[in-house]
């Protein structure tokens, strides 16, 4: 059985192919201001790339921000459970998903058999999210493939306080005033989102293993950030990112 | 009348607006009717030179007050009239350039700023009264609120304290809070007789005080029959069900109504006051104050995914009358201890054991909590009752962060995200519980 599964996020559109659990295929790609044709554009590519045709998916499954663009789809299920469910299929003893995205944050339960428990997402600001270090590396004139390295070289991480994400660009834009170097600044933006996402945590209560999902997860900075703060070390998937596509696809096959 | 007439002519756009808000309702045609019934006695006060105005907040002793003559005007029902017309951000704008913070509560910026500008109650304005009550049961605000108003009008303020009774409070505490706030009612009545110059009228009280009782033991049989009532009807009832409850500007009135509703209740459905079982897909608890403007979310977001609202304990808090005792001094202490006590202000150990009578009565599958972004006094301990519940019963809870009043806090894409998580999770709640 082949199924497909599409998650349309507010900075990138992933996809996943399976055929029964082998995972045949997964693309990047950016969402755009029309997710009609970032997930058509990847779709046919998909096609193109492993010479299957249409009538040869059996289920397809969007998730993400932009699921109910997806007009071919046959279930549209949230973020939430696509991503526990990919992260079960990396690593099959997980008890919680950590996935930060471009918009969001949250923080999953899962039980033993990989339903969701609980769930606990940011509040309605960017703060904590990848759009947080999109516009804190703009601020830096940073490109945001290099904040993993930079944060790395850190002495001493400086405290970003404020929690709103205008607020903590003009709180870095004057600690680039005052001479401060960018990598203490970088690695204080990572130990200020890594704050936040244990607050979430807590309120669900940490379990382990723990699973990083999400873009955000290449960071490796932001990743032993959280590390740090709560102590265990996170698994991350390879095709982490791709995590809610694959997720969608897992579930499509029912 | 003059007030309506000139905001229509003023902000024709947003009167229509407020118009197609109030339509979109679903309600009744005899609530409606109520709605401005209420409107139109608050409004023609000011041709009435004889009749006493006051202003309310929610939870103050009304009866009091009303035995001496005043005339009922609650600015938090404005607003919410106001909410559900779509019409707030205007208003709390308006009160923002005030000076008042964003993160104060959106009934009190609605009022104000609708007052500064001289709407009409049907849009969340209050004309100056001749007195101003406030009571802290249910909100901190109030008291500085009411203080404020009062100042600016130049007219006396009555703030009455009821302590909170805390966790693990004993019953000998209860009664040193009940002698505190008999206390208090005594000094109204003398405050009353100050300022209307007239003696007590202790017939008048009784019968107002005999009436609230027979309105709240009228409400809570037909909250009752809520299990029978198909739950679509959320929004009615939260909206202007229990209007006549809350005002309580005609008690006859609400009387007539509420039994009139309570036949047809007993008709259709007899003593059966089970639950309907299957008629909806998701059972669901609202925990607070409803978001008035937002009516779609339960007609149609939740609704849509078949989850429906079908419990509420915020509604029923307004119905916590007791009978008059044979005495003035038993009955006010009966009154205060009403007032100490009601689901809505009940420490977390009350809560917890309150909502776990609701989860099993109401045959819950999922709970949403809404943590009011200008109310917080309500949303503390959410998170704690949250975990309580989560761990007694699995019960999946979605903390709604939002406002009751001010649509600004509310985003459908991020919340619609959510909505569609706590489903997932109410089915797999459901299917464990068929397994069970």
């Amino acid at each position: 059985m082949i199924t497909v599964g599409i998650d349309i996020g507010s900075i990138t559109t992933k996809i996943a192919l399976m055929e029964g659990k082998k995972l045949l295929y997964t693309d990047v790609s950016l969402s755009g201001y029309d997710m009609e044709k970032a997930w058509q554009a990847i779709y046919k590519k998909m096609l193109e790339r492993t010479g299957k045709k249409e009538s040869d998916i059996s289920f397809l499954v969007s998730t993400g921000y932009g699921r109910n663009n997806v007009s071919i789809s046959q279930k549209k299920i949230t973020e939430i459970s696509c991503h526990a469910a990919g992260a079960k299929y990396f690593f099959p003893k997980v008890k919680a998903v950590i996935d930060i995205g471009g918009q969001d944050s949250k923080f999953i339960r899962i039980d033993d058999t990989g339903s969701i428990l609980d769930f606990v997402m940011n509040d309605k600001c960017a703060a904590g999210t990848g759009r947080f270090l999109e516009v804190m590396a703009r601020a830096l004139h940073v490109e945001i493939d290099d904040f993993s390295t930079l944060s790395g070289k850190s002495k001493k991480p400086v405290t970003i306080s404020s929690m709103c994400t205008v607020f903590a660009e003009s709180e870095v834009i004057s600690l680039i005033a005052k001479g401060e170097n960018r990598e203490n600044i970088i690695a204080g933006i990572h130990d200020s989102i890594a704050s936040r996402m244990i607050s979430m945590m807590k309120r669900t209560g940490v379990a382990s293993p723990v699973v990083m999902t999400g873009g955000v997860s290449k960071n490796i900075g932001m990743r032993k950030a959280i590390e740090k703060k709560i102590g265990m070390t996170l698994n991350v998937p390879e095709q982490a990112q791709v995590c809610g596509a694959i997720g969608a696809a897992i579930l499509g096959s029912g | 009348m003059i007030k309506l007439t000139r905001f229509i002519i003023q902000n024709p756009k947003l009167f229509a607006q407020g118009i197609k808000g109030y339509m979109n309702q679903h309600l009744s045609p005899r609530l409606y009717q109520i709605i401005l019934q209420y409107l139109t006695q608050t409004k023609m006060t000011t041709v009435q030179p004889w009749k006493k105005f006051g202003v309310f907040s929610a939870g103050f002793p009304t009866e009091i007050p009303l035995a001496m003559g005043y005339f009922p005007g609650y600015p938090e029902a404005y607003a919410a009239f106001t909410g559900a017309a779509g019409c707030t951000v205007p208003p709390i704008e308006h009160a923002e350039s005030l000076g008042y913070g964003r993160d104060l509560c959106s009934y009190m910026k609605t009022s104000i700023g609708a007052s500064r500008m001289n709407w009409p109650e049907d849009f969340g304005g209050n004309r100056p009264a001749d007195a101003y009550f406030s009571a802290n049961l249910v909100c901190d605000t109030h008291l500085k609120w009411f203080e404020s108003e009062a100042r600016i009008h130049g007219k006396p303020h009555f703030a009455l304290d009821v302590p909170s009774l805390v966790a693990g409070e004993s019953e000998e505490r209860l009664e040193e809070y009940v002698d505190y706030v008999v206390q208090q009612l005594y000094d109204l009545i003398g405050f009353l007789e100050q300022h209307t110059g007239r003696k007590f009228n202790e017939r008048k009280f009784f019968e107002l005080v005999n009436n609230s009782f027979e309105i709240s033991s009228l409400f809570k049989e037909l909250n009752a029959y809520r299990k029978r009532f198909p739950a679509n009807r959320y929004f009615e009832w939260v909206r202007s069900f229990m209007l006549p409850m809350v005002s309580q500007w005609n008690q006859k009135d609400a009387i007539r109504y509420y039994k009139k509703h309570l036949e047809m209740a007993r008709k259709r459905y007899g003593d059966n006051q089970t639950i309907a079982s299957g008629r909806e897909k998701y059972r669901v608890l609202w925990e607070g104050i409803t978001l008035w403007y937002n009516v779609d979310l339960y007609q149609k977001v939740l609704a849509d995914k078949g989850a429906y609202i079908v419990a509420d304990p915020y509604t029923y808090s307004f119905a916590a009358r007791s009978k008059p005792k044979s005495t003035l001094a038993e009955t006010l202490r009966q009154i205060a201890r009403d007032h100490i006590i009601i689901p809505f202000t009940l420490n977390l150990d009350r809560r917890i054991a309150y909502f776990n009578t609701l989860i099993k009565e109401f045959d819950l599958d999922g709970i949403i909590m809404h943590a009011n972004q200008s109310c917080r006094p309500n949303s503390t301990g959410l998170l704690d009752l949250k975990e309580v519940l989560h761990k007694k019963w699995g019960i999946p809870v979605l903390m709604m962060n939002t406002d009751h009043c001010d649509p600004r806090a509310y985003a459908d894409g991020p919340m619609n995200t959510r909505i569609d998580g706590f489903v997932e999770m109410m089915e797999i709640y459901k299917e464990k519980r068929i397994k069970i």
